[in-house]
């Protein structure tokens, strides 16, 4: 798929078939087989160091932001105060609260009363908890979209004590399909709009 | 193995774990993107700082059955990555080219047919709509996938293969095969799949 020195119409047309239909081979052992290929070879191209080091440190940054998750773990180990039981207060059932802990969870499928109430209990201010969710949705997103780009052989497991399907009790009138009504920044930006009022209210 | 080194250190030392990451595989998909997709060396940096965002946002939740398997994940992602910028980048792309590239690409490949039965075809196919997109983009991606079923699954790797310039001992070891006249096969199949999306094209365009 190298730029050709000529145009080669039909090469071009089979290059574009491959980008558009990610047509580049029908079995995923042979995908296996040009992972060993990629990896065993010496690299023909190197990022100069100063690149390196602009990119570890762009990322590093970018992969420090809070997620709603660290924010909320770290709210719940810092609380000074005795807290009252985390479900009888916010309706929040343990696995739930411990997908949310986890970033296991869309936050917007998280009953928006709940988490006001968890978030005024933790003394989280709204701005932090409003730029963790869009982190957290970002970051739900990314996974949700590698899993289904993915064949299930590649797919990696969840690492013991992971376990993102603990909250699905919580949410039995929900299907399956019908992920799409929340997995989408529009479904998010009513959830946070509501988030505020909500949590803006006395 | 180089991976659980990472996956362990990213939490306690992200910039370590990313500095490892890099080190480790970086080079490698660099490349990949520029020599198997094209991309230009500022292009490939950014998908690779893409796909290694992407790593680093998930990969501490998960566990690889191997360092194979591992690897196998990362390229997926870094490949998926490259398409979807070479669909951004590419969307206008499709040349216009005349009927002379046609021909010599032709008889660079020895084809055994003769185009002049296709002129009206591939003068329309290099027409552009208002928007400067390929007008026939559409027909012409639905003939490829039907000319591509023409081919048995080792003859259609090789050909999507070394459209990805794979080498033919590279290809051999993908496949499993002996490296016994791929490049015959390959010109053949090229052919043979040439042939059928040009005739299907007639049919769906006329």
């Amino acid at each position: 798929m190298k730029g050709h020195t000529h145009k080669q119409p039909f090469n071009d047309l089979l290059s574009s078939f491959i980008i558009d239909e990610n047509e580049l081979s029908t079995t995923e052992a042979n995908l296996e087989k040009e992972a060993e290929i990629v990896f065993s070879k010496s690299a023909t191209v190197s990022l100069s160091a100063e690149m390196a080091e602009l990119q570890i440190s762009k990322l590093t940054e970018a992969l420090t932001k809070q997620t709603l998750g660290t924010l909320i773990d770290q709210a719940l180990a810092t609380n000074a105060a005795p807290l009252p039981n985390l479900q009888q207060t916010t309706g929040l059932t343990p696995s739930l609260l411990e997908s949310i802990k986890n970033d296991m969870v869309f936050t917007n499928s998280i009953p928006v009363k709940s988490l006001v109430k968890l978030l005024k209990l933790l003394q989280v201010p709204l701005e932090r908890a409003k730029a963790a969710i869009a982190v957290t949705f970002e970051k739900l997103q990314t996974e949700s979209r590698m899993f289904t780009s993915m064949p299930s052989n590649i797919q990696p497991a969840f690492k013991k004590g992971v376990t993102p399907g603990n909250h699905q009790n919580d949410f039995k009138h929900l299907k399956p399909d019908e992920s799409y009504l929340y997995q989408n920044q529009e479904a998010l930006d009513k959830y946070t709009q509501r988030l505020s009022e909500l949590y803006q209210q006395p | 193995m180089k991976h659980k080194e990472i996956i362990s250190l990213l939490p306690k030392d992200l910039k370590g774990g990313l500095t490892l990451l890099y080190n480790d595989y970086g080079n490698q998909l660099l490349s990949y993107g520029i020599q198997r997709f094209g991309l230009n060396e500022d292009e490939s940096t950014e998908t690779l700082y893409k796909t290694f965002e992407t790593v680093g946002q998930v990969v501490t939740r998960y566990e690889f059955k191997s360092e194979n398997h591992f690897q196998y994940w990362l390229l997926k992602i870094h490949r998926n990555n490259i398409l979807q910028r070479l669909r951004h980048r590419d969307r206008t792309r499709l040349p216009v080219v005349s009927m002379e590239d046609w021909i010599a690409e032709s008889l660079e490949d020895e084809d055994d047919f003769s185009l002049e039965l296709f002129a009206g075809v591939i003068e329309k196919i290099s027409v552009k709509d208002a928007d400067g997109k390929p007008a026939y983009q559409s027909q012409l991606m639905f003939a490829m996938q039907k000319a591509l079923l023409l081919l048995n699954e080792n003859e259609r790797e090789l050909l999507l293969l070394r459209v990805n310039d794979y080498s033919y001992d590279e290809i051999a070891n993908m496949l499993g095969i002996e490296n016994n006249q791929l490049k015959v096969k390959f010109i053949r199949a090229k052919a043979k799949v040439k042939k059928k999306t040009l005739e299907i094209l007639k049919d769906c365009l006329s």
